[in-house]
């Protein structure tokens, strides 16, 4: 018997009953191995073994609680390396598998992370940010955790590398150590933006209706092309505006009006609409009303920025290709001096 | 973990928690950060690199507290302006604010400007709504003058921080330009206006007066002239002229007295320009006008677009007691119109 365990019974000894065997120093209250406990004998040997004494003989006091078994017997195996990983240009979450390491479904983990090399340790909490105290609120099983989908720690800052380490629990003292460390990295919020026409790639930025007769519906000699990508979690918007809330005159002192019609049916007007959204992951983009029309259908331009595209999530690769319309009636001044600018600009919700 | 062995643990914890204490701090606070904001957003109105521009900031707080601040860090290299630069509304386009979003509460005209560091003032904020406020000067803040998407900031409030990302591009405008070609069209009723006899006890007028119509894009407005064969109605048999009455003065006819005009009257469907009959040849009454001659006169004018204007010529006639009778009295009146682009 090692002698920890003499001196555990010692400590116990003052509230326990005499009984075999015993000596002036100890009692043993009872020989049973609990319910994986067993025996096998022949006639020239007799082997007693056990697998774990979980409902072997409880002894209680006012003061101690000694429960049978061998601790070792019922410790939690010690988790390895969880895989922690940044799937998607994330920067205020990373995403987090436990590795259960043979432990049983109804293995308890806590998750410590740290961005200082466990320096200062933090804890995941069950609702998977980041707290500063591990409470037993925050140990949860391996399902709890997501399973082998895994889950994400949430309001990680970004551009910052991260260390988890696990350790796992199956009942009162049987938590292991901090399992292997797992390194992940959040990046920084980032989004990319360009402006386009399918005339230039580069500025100046122009289209031109080159006539504008009246009757007919024209569409400009070019088209604006719009790229994002974003890690934006809740996506964002491109916006447009214009200087004049249409095409403006100086000579005529006249101004063909910005509209949201069906310009096939009305006299005189001009807008804009998004002919193709369209992206390589994420997303996906679309046409904010009501420049999301077919055919002659425009939305009006205003000198106040109007969300012309919008996407609920990041996106990667995205390309929008926004046309402008016009037509005019009789009484549209001629004069070849009509001007408008369009400006763009993009704005990420992170 | 036998017991002795937990002792010792906590012992050794113990005596590790005492030798920390005294850099614990420093760790602290080296790492401790405000909680994050669920949801962070700024819109710089302008992309365009060295650019002034307006902008809009908006904000989802997580944490339970009294916000009084909020401080939003610009991207490295933006240029801003002093802290009353930073007027703030919460009233206009706010159509274009992200989804749900409300007036943030108690922003004023920033407060401090530090760096990149601009303090502005807030109201307690609840937790899980998302405001938003403009800033409505553009002499605020100045897009940085090198393109590129790595221009990194922060929103935070007393209680919450989270970062935020824009892009800074060579252009972000496109110009538009357009040309309407120029337009008019003018049309004449018709080319005869029989008179019919001719008496003293009247003064004969057209009984279905031509009209000339002109409809035009002409942003300067229009002019619509006339002028007749003969300064007068002449007849070749009687070697007569009846003389146009006064060419260039506005006057009327009188029955019995020998004479011969053209009066003029007006109407337009629409357009912005307004139709002037010229004073000369104002009619309206039987026999009043002016005479025509073989000098184009101006017979209306208009100083912008017309949409169907019409002009009503009426020719009027009378005669004397000496007018020689003919049955081939005639003239031969010429209009033309024209646009002024």
């Amino acid at each position: 018997m090692p002698t920890s365990f003499v001196s555990f019974l010692t400590i116990l000894s003052v509230s326990l009953f005499s009984a075999v065997p015993s000596s002036t120093n100890y009692t043993l209250k009872a020989f049973d191995f609990g319910n994986g406990g067993g025996s096998g004998s022949s006639t020239s040997y007799s082997l007693n073994g056990m697998t774990n004494g979980q409902t072997g003989n409880t002894i209680t006091s006012t003061a101690y609680l000694a429960q049978p078994g061998l601790a070792a017997t019922i410790n939690a195996n010690v988790p390895p390396a969880p895989t922690f990983t940044n799937p998607s240009s994330y920067y205020e979450r990373l995403k987090l598998v436990v590795a259960i390491g043979g432990n049983p479904t109804s293995t308890k983990y806590a998750i410590a992370i740290s961005d200082d090399n466990f320096v200062t340790t933090r804890y995941v909490r069950s609702d998977n940010t980041v707290g500063t105290t591990l409470t037993i609120a925050n140990y949860q099983t391996y399902s709890l955790w997501g399973g082998a989908g895994g889950f994400y720690i949430l309001g990680l800052q970004p551009n910052t590398t991260y260390k988890v380490k696990i350790k796992a629990i199956n009942g009162n003292f049987s938590e292991t150590a901090y399992g292997p460390v797992a390194t992940a990295s959040t990046v920084n919020p980032s989004v990319t933006f360009a402006v386009a026409t399918t005339l230039s790639g580069t500025p100046p930025f122009a289209a031109n209706f080159t006539s504008l007769p009246a009757g007919s519906v024209f569409a400009a000699n070019a088209d604006a092309i719009l790229a994002l990508t974003t890690n934006a979690l809740f996506g964002g918007a491109i916006y447009a505006s214009d200087s004049y809330a249409g095409l403006k005159s100086t000579a005529a002192s006249y101004t063909i009006n910005s509209l949201t019609a069906d310009l096939s049916t009305t006299g005189s007007g001009y807008g804009a609409q998004v002919i193709s959204a369209s992206q390589t992951s994420g997303g996906p983009i679309a046409p904010a009303t009501p420049y999301n029309g077919g055919a002659d259908s425009v939305g009006a331009l205003a000198t106040l920025l109007q969300p012309i595209i919008t996407t609920t999530s990041a996106v990667s690769g995205a390309t929008a290709t926004v046309r402008l319309k016009a037509r005019t009636d009789a009484l549209v001044p001629s004069t070849n001096d009509y001007i408008d600018t369009l400006t763009f600009t993009a704005a990420m919700v992170f | 973990m036998p017991f002795i062995q937990q002792k010792r643990t906590v012992a050794l914890l113990l005596v590790a928690t005492l030798s920390l204490t005294a850099i614990v701090p420093l760790a602290l606070n080296r790492i401790v950060r405000a909680a994050s904001l669920s949801e962070v957003s700024v819109r710089f109105d302008r992309l365009k690199v060295s650019t002034a521009t307006t902008g809009t900031v908006c904000a989802k707080p997580t944490t339970v507290g009294t916000e009084s601040s909020v401080v939003v860090t610009y991207p490295a290299s933006y240029t801003l302006g002093l802290a009353a630069t930073f007027t703030t509304d919460t009233t206009t386009n706010t159509a274009s604010w992200p989804s749900g979003a409300v007036a943030w509460p108690g922003v004023g005209t920033a407060t401090n400007v530090t760096g990149q560091v601009v303090t502005f003032a807030s109201g307690d904020l609840s937790v899980g709504t998302l405001y938003c406020f403009n800033w409505i000067n553009s002499a605020a803040v100045t897009v940085t003058a090198t393109p590129g998407a790595t221009n990194t900031g922060t929103v935070a409030t007393n209680l919450d921080s989270s970062a935020f990302n824009t892009v800074s591009i060579a252009d972000d405008q496109i110009v538009v330009t357009a040309s309407v070609p120029q337009s008019f069209s003018f049309a004449l009723s018709g080319n005869t206006d029989a008179l019919g006899g001719l008496t003293t006890g009247a003064v004969a007028t057209s009984p279905t007066p031509r009209t000339a119509t002109v409809n035009t894009n002409a942003k300067t407005g229009w002019l619509v002239w006339a002028k007749d064969s003969s300064t007068g109605l002449n007849s070749a048999l009687a070697a007569k002229t009846i003389a146009s009455t006064t060419p260039g003065t506005n006057g009327t006819l009188v029955a019995g007295t020998e004479g011969y005009n053209t009066g003029v009257t007006s109407s337009q469907v629409g357009g912005s320009g307004t139709l002037t009959v010229a004073t000369p040849f104002v009619g309206g009454v039987l026999g009043r006008g002016s005479g025509l001659d073989t000098t184009l006169r101006t017979l209306a004018s208009s100083n912008g677009t017309a949409d169907t204007a019409v002009l009503t010529l009426k020719n009027n006639a009378a005669i004397g007691v000496l007018t020689p009778a003919a049955t081939d009295y005639t003239d031969t009146i010429t209009v033309i119109g024209a646009g002024l682009f």
